[in-house]
């Protein structure tokens, strides 16, 4: 029996008549369903993104000292946060958020899994919430926190993009869909569809829902066009007259539409939703490959902030990512599969401008394996923790059926 | 539950048709594998690329130096037509490494290597974003795996560990063996594990082989020295190799003087080792037969396999093993499968696919397997398509493929058939109700047609 089997068994055993489900006190809304009015949504970034890039401790001396070709630190343009952490200088558009307390980070994070570094496993457990690797079936963390509200429709959650979300997947009912397809079928055509799929629940399912999704977007098209003003955010006085037209591309393009997508659906009755934004595994040439994943990330959380509104306001953005890379760099000019890494929260519902961690120091010594970042917290701890203030979720049910095996520990104060 | 030729059309083979008889045994559909197909329908290979590739980098160099040297106007248009002449040549090899992918399934008689050829040219996903590597995919798939889509697994996967794209792809050219001569003249350069990784978990021995990060380390280590480039293909560079001997799961390979056998030593037994064997058996079943494919079957393929790593044996003892009969259909195909089996169904002929231009090809193919989420020949990680069912019939997938059977089938052949005349040849075992009804009382052809391709029946296989 491998691993895998004896995992499985965990795994399944979260079921929504778990003894530690209690009723939650939620905000009463005609429209939105059960949850409330508070809105999340869960980025997984694939690929393993550089924490120690992304939001750099160039306070901690070592770090000079591992990286002598990815140019770090403020005095190499980096943003500098709070005098020890400095912001990667392609994540500039996100400063006003920063600034208005709508961007934080969580540093020295990780899931449990540990050592074979593998993306697929290391995304597997990120999105099943478990502590060891989960099977084959794809069973996600968020899928289990909606099976225990019961009576949501398939429309509270959203797996959006051609990307199969696994943090989405389970019993649960939810919705998915890529913002760029669309279909033409007369009346009589759709009444034909539903008689040739009825005897096939998989078909059956997706083919309603699919049904479903394409009348409702006919019905509340979006009110934004295209992603041109994206980069102008005048109350913050970020104007941008011509932002570079790399970012116009993403912001028109599948990442600009997956967030106006997303936008749209959770103005309306959805309130969880989670997508992906890939390119992250920089083993080479780092310094050019995670830049365009910085743009994409920047440009996704921005257009979600323009494109929701004042519902901005009621919005936790929770981006996740597998495990860290190298301290040091690679031969190559990038960094390989490490373990501690990086989280990023964002949204008007958060409590920004801090880089929260109980910092590991980067000599050798301190490392995980003498390789890598050390985690000294479990991400899932953040995510528990914001389901916990979002929902009013029972402590227990976190520990025992979200994320099975978790400790959550005391509040890490990350929603406002 | 034992063979039936409609079935094998379906499950082994790229779909029915009016147009093909499917062979009635299994010898014969072994026997189909004979490469006339891919003769009739080659890829431009990589011996055919180099000298455009290098023409194309003299040019830019050129182009480069005319700056400002007081090179006429006609000079420099005269250099610029001809760059654009190439490049127009590379772009219409791309397009042929997707007709003729397509026309090898589609206008084969079982299409059943072409089936099998997908399903290793995806266990060793590689993608070329960048410029000039993603005119290679052809050759990567009749240089590395089709070959030996009926040969020794070792011979497949040496070739696929010694082809530029996957050295590129998952970044083994850039890797230098520290202790090599290179490593020392230049400090700071290093090793790069990824194939290394991808080669043992995704490969070979499967993520719950009995490696470890160790060993990861080691093959890393002993794979350096492999690399290449589009102008020149592979090369064998004892100067970038880390000198040995490297312990691989207990296993010593090489010495100081790095030689490329060495890596073709610990590939065989890596190749050979038990890990593999049930990690591909595996794989193969749940991929041609069902999700949840019976130990048996399995075990009888790992047998096939054997100790020599024999995929023909592996291939022959799925198709004769009853397990692999079941009468209920199971898999939804993919993306590729799905759009070249609806081109059967429909009968449509070469002289459609080949008169096809660029604009019309991408209308037609390219963005639908996109939208379907399976880009052509370009899959999301070096783990490549999902192969649970639930994965793949997601409601975005669903959508994308009714809209593409809405539409495509008008671009198939001149003038639509009636849905009535087709249905009886497209579907093995009986036709549904549901849909000879809904063929029935459909108010259009196109819409009549859609629903044949879109109901479980014909998605499944």
């Amino acid at each position: 029996m491998d691993r895998r089997t004896v995992l499985k068994g965990f795994v399944g055993c979260s079921v929504a008549a778990h003894p530690m489900v209690t009723p939650i006190a939620f905000a009463s809304s005609a429209d939105s369903g059960r949850l409330g009015d508070n809105r999340l949504i869960v980025i997984i970034l694939r690929g393993a993104m550089d924490g120690l890039d992304v939001v750099q401790p160039f306070g901690d001396p070592e770090l000079a000292k591992a990286r002598r070709k990815l140019v770090t630190g403020p005095e190499n343009g980096a943003l500098d946060l709070d005098g020890f952490f400095a912001l990667h200088p392609q994540l500039e558009m996100l400063m006003p958020l920063w600034q208005a307390g709508e961007l934080g980070f969580a540093h020295a994070v990780s899931t449990p899994y540990r050592d074979k570094r593998s993306h697929f496993d290391g995304q597997d457990l990120l999105e099943a919430g478990t502590a060891g690797v989960p099977g084959a079936e794809h069973r996600g963390w968020l899928n289990r926190m909606l099976s225990q509200v019961p009576g949501l429709s398939a429309q509270t959650a959203y797996s959006v993009g051609l990307d199969q979300m696994a943090v989405l997947a389970g019993d649960a009912p939810v919705s998915n869909w890529s913002p760029e397809i669309g279909v033409s079928l007369s009346p009589q055509g759709k009444r034909l569809l539903e008689m040739v799929m009825h005897d096939d629940p998989l078909f059956q399912q997706a083919s309603a829902e699919a049904m479903e999704i394409l009348t409702s977007l006919s019905e509340n098209p979006g009110p934004t066009d295209g992603g041109e003003d994206l980069m102008m955010m005048g109350d913050d006085g970020m104007m941008m007259a011509s932002p570079p037209k790399a970012l116009r591309n993403i912001a028109n393009g599948t990442t600009g539409r997956i967030a106006e997508f997303t936008a749209n659906r959770l103005r309306a009755d959805a309130r969880i939703a989670a997508f992906s934004l890939g390119g992250w595994d920089t083993h080479g040439g780092q310094q050019r490959s995670i830049s365009r994943a910085l743009m994409n990330l920047g440009v996704a959380i921005l257009r979600l902030r323009q494109d929701l509104g004042p519902a901005w306001a009621k919005t936790t953005v929770l981006a996740m990512t597998e495990f860290g890379r190298t301290v040091y760099e690679n031969g190559t000019g990038g960094t390989d599969h490490g373990t501690g890494g990086l989280a990023i929260f964002a949204g008007g519902a958060v409590r920004g401008k801090q880089v929260v961690t109980d910092w590991p120091g980067l000599a050798e010594v301190d490392r995980y394996q003498g390789r890598d970042l050390m985690p000294t917290r479990d991400v899932r701890a953040y995510a528990g923790w914001a389901l916990r203030r979002l929902y009013g979720f029972d402590r227990a049910l976190i520990e025992d059926v979200v994320f099975p095996g978790l400790e959550m520990g005391s509040d890490p104060g990350i929603i406002a | 539950m034992r063979f039936d030729p409609q079935l094998a059309a379906v499950r082994f083979g790229t779909g029915l048709s009016k147009n093909y008889t499917p062979p009635s045994s299994v010898d014969g559909w072994m026997a189909s594998v004979d490469g006339d197909i891919e003769t009739a329908w080659p890829f431009v290979r990589l011996e055919t690329l180099k000298p455009m590739f290098k023409d194309a980098q003299r040019l830019r160099k050129l182009r480069s130096q005319m700056r400002g040297n007081g090179a006429t106007e006609a000079e420099r248009k005269q250099v610029g037509d001809d760059l654009k002449a190439i490049d127009r040549k590379l772009h219409d090899g791309r397009l042929q490494t997707l007709h003729h992918s397509l026309a090898r399934g589609a206008f084969d008689r079982t299409g059943f290597s072409t089936r099998l050829s997908v399903f290793w040219t995806d266990h060793f996903s590689v993608s070329g974003n960048q410029r000039l590597w993603r005119d290679l995919h052809g050759d990567y798939i009749d240089g590395a795996i089709r070959p030996h889509i009926l040969g020794r697994f070792e011979d497949m996967m040496m070739a696929v560990l010694t082809h530029p794209l996957m050295l590129h792809y998952l970044d083994q050219i850039s890797s230098i063996g520290p202790n090599s001569v290179k490593g020392q003249q230049s400090k700071g350069r290093g090793v790069n594990e990824n194939l290394a990784r991808e080669a043992l978990e995704l490969h070979s021995l499967g993520v719950d082989g009995s490696y470890t990060q160790d060993d990861v380390q080691a093959f890393a280590n002993l794979l350096t020295g492999l690399t290449g480039s589009v102008f020149a293909g592979f090369r064998w560079r004892p100067k970038v190799a880390e000198p040995g001997p490297h312990l691989i799961m207990g296993q010593a390979y090489g010495s100081k003087s790095p030689q490329l056998s060495d890596i073709q030593q610990a590939v065989s037994d890596i190749a050979k080792h038990p890990d593999t064997a049930r990690h591909l058996a595996t794989k193969m079943a749940r991929h041609f037969v069902t999700d949840t494919p019976t130990s048996d079957l399995v075990q009888a393929m790992v047998d096939g396999y054997g100790p020599s790593g024999d995929l023909a044996a592996m291939t022959e003892a799925m198709l004769a093993h009853p397990d692999a009969w079941g009468p209920q259909i199971g898999n939804v195909k993919w993306a590729f499968e799905y759009v070249v089996s609806v081109m059967r169904a429909m009968g449509m002929q070469p002289n459609r696919l080949t008169g096809l231009n660029r604009r019309k090809s991408r209308d037609l193919f390219q963005r639908p397997l996109a939208k379907m989420g399976q880009p052509f020949l370009d899959p999301s990680g070096p783990d490549g398509l999902a192969e649970s069912d639930a994965l793949l019939m997601q409601p975005t997938a669903l959508a994308a493929r009714l809209d593409w059977a809405l539409k495509a089938p008008d671009l198939m052949v001149r003038g639509l058939p009636d849905p009535r005349q087709i249905l009886p040849h497209v579907l093995p075992g009986k036709i549904p109700e549901a849909v000879q009804q809904a063929v029935n009382s459909a108010t259009s052809r196109h819409e009549g047609l859609a629903m044949i391709f879109v109901s479980p029946a014909f998605q499944r296989r």
